[in-house]
C-alpha cells in the first residue's frame, strides 16, 4: 500500500481579498499521486503553482475540494500524528526554548498517540535529536537568538524526534543563504539515508540542485497540475561537488531547468499587467485595444 | 566601588551637607510649631536610597548620569523651598507650607496616613487586577470566536473612549457601597484598552503559527496554555503600566467625590481644612505608592516577557 495516496484531488481557495476580482482561485486540478513507503519525494515548481498546497493537502491543514487525500489507505481529515511537517517560517514556537520547542512536539504526539513516554524521557528523546543536528548547546535559548539555519535544525529536530512515518517540508531552507542551505541539505540527506527504513518524505522546493540532491523522484507541479514525474537514480551519499561530474545528473538538471523555462510562470507578466489594470483603468496595455 | 566615589558623588553629597547646615544652623525667620527632625529623617531615608540606587547601577556596571543629576535637582530644590519659606521668610504663610511642617505630618499622623494607603492599594487592586482579568478573558474569546469579535468590537470601540468618571457619580447611587463604586470604575477604566488589545492580538495570531499548532494536532485547553496565552502574554503586559496609570487616576478621582478613606480623601479632606502641609505630604505618598506599584509591574515585566 502506498504511504501517500492523492486521487482526482482538486483544490479551490476562495479569495478573500477581492484584489483581482476573482471569487475563487483554482490551486490544483485533478492530481493523482501515489508515494511508495519509504520514498523521498520533491514537489518542485514556480511559487503559485500549486506546489504547497499539495504539501498542505497531505499535511490535512487544508482540505481538498474534491477527491481523496489517502495515507496508509485511510482518507485524511485533518493533521495526524502520522506526519509531521518542518515549515518555513514560523517553524518553532517563539515562546518556547529550543529544548522545550522538540520537547513539545515529542509530548504532542506522546498523547495524541497515547505511546506513555515519561517526562524523563521524551527530555531524553529531545536531547538526543537536539545532537542528531548539532544543537544541543543551543537547548536553552529562545528561537529569536538563533540565526535562521539553527533554528530550522531545531525545527528539524522536533520533526524527526516526534517519530512519525511520514515528514513533510514546506520549502525549509527558502528563507536560507547558500552555504547554510547546502549544510541543511547534507544534514535532511543524511538523517533521511540513516535508518534502516527511511520515513516517506515529501519536500517541497524550488531549487533545482536542491531536489536533485536529495530525492528519489521528483514531481514537477505547474499551474495546479503534476506536468512532470520522474525518478532520480542516482548513486547516494551525493553530494554537490560528486553531482557536478555525473552525466546524469546533470541531464536531468537541464530536465528540470527547461520545465521551469517552459511553463507559465504563474506570477509573471500576465499578474502584474492585471493589477496595474486595477490601479490605472483599462489603459495600460494600448496593444490590446487593436 | 571606585566609579562611585567620583566628583560627582561628592558634590551631592557637599549639597545635603549644605542643606543639612542650613537647616540646622541658619536662624529662622518664621516661627515654627514643629521640629525639623522628620525632615532631616526624610532627607536621610533620601540619600540612603541614592546611595543604593548608584552602588547597584556600579555593581552591574551600568555608568548612569541619571541618580546623581536626580538627586542635585532634589537637593537644590528642598534648599530654595527651605530658604524662601523657613529662612527668609519669603513666601505666604499658609499657601506655602515649610518643608519641617510637611515632612512632620509623617510623623504625626503615619496612622492615617497608613490606613489611607492600604485603603487605596486595596481598592485600587481590586480594580486594576479585575480589570485586567476580565479585559484578557474576555478579550482571547472574542478575538477567537469571529462571530462575538464582530459584535463586541464595534460596542468596545463605542465603549472604550467614554471616560469612566462620568459613570461616577451615578454608580455611586447605584453600587451598595462607595468602594463598590469606586472599585467599579477603576475596574472599567483598565478593562476596555486591555479588551480591545487582547481582541486585536488574538484575532492577528500569525495563520504560520497556527499552522504549526495544527500540525502538532494542538487542541482545546493545550491551545490555550500552550499557544494563545504565551502569545498574547507581551501585550498583556505591555499594557500593564499604562492601566496602572489608568487605574490610580481613577482611583484618586473617585476617592476625591465621595470616599470616607484612602489617600485622595486624605488630600482633599486636608485641603478644606486648608492643611496645605498635609496635601503636600498626601501627593508625596501618592508618589511613591505609584513609584513602587510601578516598580513592581516593570518587575513582572521583564521576568516574564522573555522571548522577545
Amino acid at each position: 500500500m502506498d504511504a501517500i495516496a492523492l486521487q482526482h484531488v482538486s483544490f479551490t481557495y476562495e479569495d478573500l481579498s477581492h484584489a483581482k476580482g476573482a471569487s475563487a482561485q483554482r490551486a490544483l486540478t485533478d492530481v493523482s499521486l501515489s508515494v511508495p513507503q519509504g520514498q523521498f519525494l520533491c514537489v518542485i515548481g514556480h511559487s503559485g503553482g500549486g506546489k504547497s498546497t499539495l504539501l498542505r493537502l497531505i499535511s490535512g491543514l487544508s482540505l481538498p475540494t474534491e477527491g481523496t487525500v489517502l495515507i496508509d489507505g485511510n482518507p485524511v481529515h485533518g493533521p495526524g500524528m502520522d506526519r509531521s511537517i518542518v515549515f518555513q517560517d514560523y517553524a518553532l514556537f517563539p515562546w518556547m526554548r529550543v529544548k522545550r520547542n522538540v520537547e513539545f512536539g515529542i509530548e504532542q504526539a506522546n498523547t495524541v498517540l497515547g505511546r506513555g513516554l515519561s517526562k524523563h524521557a521524551i527530555a531524553q528523546r529531545a536531547d538526543e535529536y537536539l545532537r542528531l543536528v548539532n544543537m544541543q548547546d543551543a537547548c536553552n535559548k529562545y528561537p529569536y537568538q538563533l540565526s535562521g539555519g539553527m533554528q530550522q535544525r531545531v525545527a528539524i529536530a522536533r520533526a524527526l524526534a516526534m517519530d512519525t512515518q511520514i515528514v513533510l517540508f514546506d520549502e525549509p531552507f527558502g528563507a536560507l543563504d547558500v552555504k547554510t542551505r547546502r549544510s541543511l541539505q547534507t544534514l535532511v540527506s543524511s538523517l533521511w539515508a540513516r535508518s534502516e527504513s527511511p520515513k516517506t518524505t515529501v519536500f517541497v522546493t524550488h531549487d533545482i540542485s536542491e531536489a536533485i540532491l536529495l530525492a528519489d523522484r521528483v514531481v514537477f507541479v505547474d499551474a495546479g497540475q503534476i506536468t512532470a514525474d520522474f525518478m532520480v537514480d542516482l548513486p547516494r551519499p551525493r553530494t554537490v561537488e560528486n553531482l557536478a561530474h555525473n552525466a546524469q545528473a546533470q541531464e536531468i538538471e537541464k530536465r528540470l531547468t527547461d520545465l521551469f523555462y517552459e511553463s507559465s510562470p504563474a506570477e509573471d507578466e500576465e499578474e502584474i499587467a492585471l493589477s496595474l489594470d486595477a490601479v490605472l483603468g483599462q489603459e495600460v496595455r494600448p496593444w490590446q485595444r487593436f | 566601588m571606585a566609579k562611585v566615589l567620583n566628583r560627582r558623588f561628592f558634590l551631592t553629597q557637599m549639597l545635603l551637607l549644605a542643606l543639612v547646615a542650613i537647616v540646622v544652623a541658619m536662624p529662622n525667620a518664621k516661627v515654627l510649631s514643629v521640629t525639623y527632625y522628620p525632615l532631616l529623617i526624610a532627607l536621610a531615608i533620601m540619600d540612603i536610597i541614592y546611595l543604593a540606587l548608584i552602588v547597584a547601577k556600579a555593581k552591574r556596571g551600568i555608568e548612569s548620569t541619571g541618580p546623581n543629576d536626580i538627586i542635585v535637582f532634589v537637593w537644590v530644590l528642598i534648599i530654595l523651598w527651605e530658604l524662601a519659606s523657613t529662612k527668609l521668610a519669603l513666601t505666604p504663610n499658609v499657601i506655602v507650607p515649610t518643608p519641617e511642617e510637611v515632612f512632620n505630618v509623617f510623623a504625626t499622623s503615619y496612622d492615617t496616613l497608613w490606613e489611607s494607603v492600604v485603603s487605596s492599594t486595596t481598592l485600587l487592586m481590586v480594580g486594576y487586577l479585575g480589570g485586567i482579568f476580565f479585559g484578557v478573558v474576555l478579550g482571547i474569546i472574542c478575538g477567537w470566536v469571529p462571530r462575538l469579535r464582530e459584535m463586541f468590537y464595534p460596542i468596545a470601540n463605542v465603549m472604550a473612549p467614554i471616560p469612566p468618571t462620568v459613570f461616577a457619580p451615578y454608580l455611586v447611587v447605584l453600587l451598595p457601597t462607595f468602594r463598590a463604586a469606586s472599585a467599579f470604575i477603576i475596574l472599567i477604566g483598565v478593562f476596555w484598552p486591555q479588551f480591545l488589545n487582547m481582541v486585536l492580538r488574538v484575532s492577528s495570531l500569525d495563520p504560520k503559527l497556527m499552522d504549526n499548532a495544527r500540525a502538532l494536532c494542538v487542541s482545546g485547553p493545550t491551545m490555550v496554555t500552550k499557544i494563545i496565552l504565551p502569545y498574547v502574554m507581551p501585550g498583556i503586559l505591555q499594557g500593564l503600566r499604562v492601566s496602572l496609570t489608568t487605574a490610580f487616576l481613577m482611583l484618586t478621582f473617585a476617592e476625591m467625590i465621595g470616599a470616607r478613606a484612602g489617600i485622595g480623601f486624605f488630600i482633599t479632606n486636608a485641603n478644606i481644612y486648608a492643611n496645605y502641609a498635609a496635601v503636600i505630604a498626601g501627593i508625596i505618598v501618592c508618589g511613591i505608592v505609584v513609584t513602587v506599584l510601578s516598580a513592581i509591574t516593570s518587575w513582572v515585566q521583564r521576568r516574564f516577557t522573555t522571548w522577545r
